[in-house]
């Protein structure tokens, strides 16, 4: 183990040492700084990032920049350690692999170093916050949330990218480079596709990179053994298989660990704490409320023919942790931004590509709706009684416009905010439900087969009226 | 220490043979491998420092196997291979301190190691320098300092003076000898007078199969009387090395004198005026490269085979005969 440890040290000094490596840094924090800016500096209408990748209102320019802020560190880190191991000539290979060590050693300690640097990076993205923070004028409560994110998505990216990358690391030469190349393309592949496939079955996106982590690190080990003909020293692939099962095993517990402590990170959150069981929730409220004092003033809304109803769209990106705010601002109101109380009236989580038409698919695919549900008890577990809801909906569908509209019960447009008034990324949309009735009746996790019919033909004519109305004030 | 090798065979996986029904005793001291490219030298390094399987044979290293003890092997070897690597970003010290982490040695056996060896190879001056601003020469001796870093019982050094200057050679050359002791260097390479110099044994390899396993001066006494200094005129230099080997030339007042290998100059040279010459050590390699036969199959290359070539050889030359009889022990023109 000493010797693991000692490798992975130096392993991890040569990687600090790749000239890729410090100005991907450099280029990937500044880039964190600027994309923390813009999210506070959208409160200030500064918008600068906007103002550099397009309109505030489409969240392309927002979504972009999320994405190259966190696939950045694994990648970076991954195409550094590549770029260094093709310094490394046959002959240096050749001289570790006569040394005591073996090959497995070798792999687990190039594992752990890669683990490290993309750690770095990533701790780039909360440490900008912070320097904004500190000589900006950004909010903290911006900062956490983000720097969340960034750790909810590299935690599956990051530990199959370092897999991979292990795998490409034992390449000699351009096959490494392959190796890596076919990795972010299938990963980029996967974003789309693979990893909803395996969604019913097994829940968020790990499966996908899974599958992908193995496909190639079977290939990297399938090039080795070309690529060093007549070696008796071939990557041993049973271990690397194995080890990469064990690290998405391991993956997973957390994960479930995490949900049924209901998140840690967020636990400081007294409504979430508590879940269900919230005393401060509707039926079994004390007054005061000694646990939501700064919400004690407000009212647990309920459905009114009077008040806006909305239904949210919450993207998986970002998870929905980070509209939170958002989500507490249309419930209790924000008398801050001038948002009044809002009636929620559903939830939707998707996550596929934006477009109407897959909303619809996926509404009439017959998905399971409580298995989904249960798919993202992870993230939302206590969000309904957050958010003194009683009917939930969660489903597939896919990253919106980011604009958060809301309509009256005659169908009304009331007014809209750019989500980037709100919170961080965008992608939250809030549409009345008001217009078809069938939907507020909806229960938990008893969807009919007729409600979805019914979901889906209320959500393409949303879809609709919102591309002929451009939810215009 | 003793390295035994008994039949051992390597066939790549696309049919090319490696090596082919070697046997060898390798013990302390210096050992040099001589062939020419492809001869099998590097697969034989290769699967004694245990990165390659034979495919038949056995080979043991200070009685260890090759194929079943990878580990007790790899603690007692330094390999410096043909073309060494290095990470270019570490400094000299770091890079083996890399190598002692490697070998499981603890921080103050390491100081210690690093000291040894640096001071050995003299680098101690350029000990923060980064590798990748170190000379051919200067990386060669990183390559060796860190193949003994470990002390090992077992150095395998290939082709380490390659594409160095002289003074660099001999250098090195004379570290080799310094810090063979009682281990075993085995030592491959092209360059015949590194092993010369050097080696208190050696093999010369040819496609695979060892064609002579003895002393230097055993090589060179199975050519002593087949060196010869022949006058030739200067457009028939290229006729003569076609028909037999010269391993050098002079210009002398009225022509060329070519240092010429053959067994029986009045035979082989009807005409030529030679001269005898002692043979050296690159005379004997290139004679057995060019004269001995592989050895009956299943039986690896014995010295005496050498001899019975040579004899054997009786290459017309006729194009000379019109020259007129050769003198052997007249002087050249």
């Amino acid at each position: 183990m000493r010797r693991v440890v000692g490798i992975a040290a130096m392993e991890w000094r040569l990687l600090m040492r790749s000239t890729l490596y410090r100005t991907s840094l450099l280029v990937c924090w500044a880039l964190a700084m600027l994309l923390v800016h813009g999210i506070d500096a959208v409160t200030l209408k500064a918008y600068p990032i906007v103002r550099l990748v397009g309109d505030p209102s489409d969240f392309c320019a927002g979504a972009i920049a999320v994405q190259i802020a966190l696939f950045a560190p694994p990648m970076v880190a991954f195409l550094a350690a590549c770029s260094s191991s093709r310094e490394r000539s046959p002959g240096i290979a050749e001289t570790l692999l006569s040394t005591p060590p073996s090959t497995e050693e070798f792999v687990l300690a190039k594992f752990a170093a890669v683990i490290a640097a993309s750690m770095i990076l990533l701790a780039g993205i909360p440490l900008a916050g912070c320097l904004w923070l500190r000589f900006g004028e950004g909010e903290p409560v911006r900062i956490v949330p983000f720097a969340l994110i960034a750790l909810h998505w590299w935690m599956p990216i990051g530990y199959v990218a370092s897999l991979a990358f292990t795998a490409g690391m034992a390449l000699p030469g351009s096959a490494g480079g392959a190796v890596v190349f076919f990795y972010w393309v299938a990963v980029v592949i996967s974003t789309r596709f693979v990893s909803s496939l395996f969604m019913p079955l097994f829940g968020y996106v790990a499966p996908g990179y899974l599958l992908i982590g193995i496909g190639t690190v079977c290939a990297a080990a399938s090039l080795y053994r070309r690529d060093r003909r007549g070696s008796s020293r071939p990557i041993p692939r049973v271990a690397v298989i194995v080890s990469m099962g064990l690290f998405l095993a391991g993956g997973v517990v957390l994960a479930r660990a995490m949900s049924s402590f209901n998140t840690p990170p967020f636990h400081r959150d007294p409504f979430l704490a508590f879940g269900d069981h919230h005393p401060c929730m509707p039926g079994h409220r004390p007054e005061p409320c000694p646990l939501t004092d700064s919400f004690e003033e407000r009212v647990i809304p309920t459905p009114s023919r009077t008040r806006p109803t909305v239904l949210v769209i919450l993207p998986t990106i970002p998870p929905p942790v980070l509209a939170l705010p958002i989500l507490r601002a249309l419930v209790y109101g924000n008398a801050h931004s001038g948002v009044p109380p809002v009636y929620l009236a559903g939830i939707f989580v998707t996550r596929d590509p934006s477009d109407a038409r897959s909303w619809g698919r996926n509404i009439d695919s017959s998905l399971p709706v409580a298995a989904v549900y249960g798919r993202f008890d992870g993230d939302l577990h206590g969000l309904p009684a957050m958010l003194g809801i009683d009917r939930t909906l969660f489903m597939g569908g896919g990253p919106i416009p980011g604009v958060v509209a809301a309509f009256d019960s005659r169908g009304h447009f009331l007014g809209k905010r750019p989500l980037f008034e709100i919170a961080a990324p965008p992608s939250l949309v809030a549409v009345l439900t008001g217009a078809n009735p069938d939907f507020t009746r909806l229960t938990p996790g008893a969807v009919t087969v007729d409600e979805q019919a019914s979901a889906s033909r209320f959500f393409s004519a949303l879809w609709e009226y919102d591309h002929q109305h451009r939810l215009q004030p | 220490m003793l390295i035994e090798i008994e039949h051992l065979s390597k066939t790549y996986e696309s049919g090319a043979v490696g090596l082919l029904d070697v046997s060898l005793h390798i013990r302390d001291g210096i050992f040099g491998l001589l062939g020419p490219n492809g001869a099998g030298k590097t697969t034989l390094m290769r699967i004694l420092a245990t990165l390659l399987d034979p495919t038949s044979g056995k080979a043991s290293v200070d009685g260890y196997d090759v194929r079943r003890q990878r580990p007790e092997i790899r603690a007692i070897l330094g390999y410096l291979p043909q073309s060494a690597g290095f990470y270019p970003q570490l400094t000299v010290q770091e890079y083996l301190e890399y190598i002692g982490v490697l070998y499981g040695m603890n921080a103050r056996d390491r100081r210690r190691a690093l000291e040894e060896s640096l001071e050995q190879v003299n680098l101690e001056e350029v000990r923060s320098r980064r590798v990748g601003h170190l000379s051919g020469g200067m990386r060669q001796r990183l390559g060796i300092a860190q193949a003994i870093l470990s002390r090992p019982k077992l150095i395998i050094v290939d082709e380490p003076t390659a594409g160095l200057d002289p003074e660099e050679r001999i250098r090195i050359r004379n570290l080799l000898t310094e810090i063979a002791g009682d281990r075993v260097i085995i030592l491959s390479t092209h360059i015949v007078a590194d092993v010369a110099e050097s080696a208190k044994d050696l093999a010369l390899l040819r496609r695979g199969r060892v064609v002579f396993h003895g002393s230097p001066s055993a090589l060179i006494q199975d050519v002593e009387g087949k060196v010869w200094w022949a006058g030739v005129p200067a457009d028939h230099v290229r006729a003569l090395g076609r028909k037999i080997p010269v391993t050098a030339l002079e210009r002398t007042g009225n022509g060329l004198r070519a240092r010429v290998l053959c067994s029986n100059p009045i035979v082989d040279l009807p005409g030529i005026p030679c001269e005898p010459s002692p043979a050296n050590l690159e005379d004997a390699y290139i004679w057995t490269m060019e004269h001995v036969p592989f050895p009956r199959e299943g039986k690896p290359g014995k010295s005496s085979d050498i001899a019975e070539s040579a004899r054997s050889d009786t290459s017309d030359f006729s194009q000379f005969s019109a020259n007129g009889a050769c003198e052997q022990s007249g002087q050249l023109r």
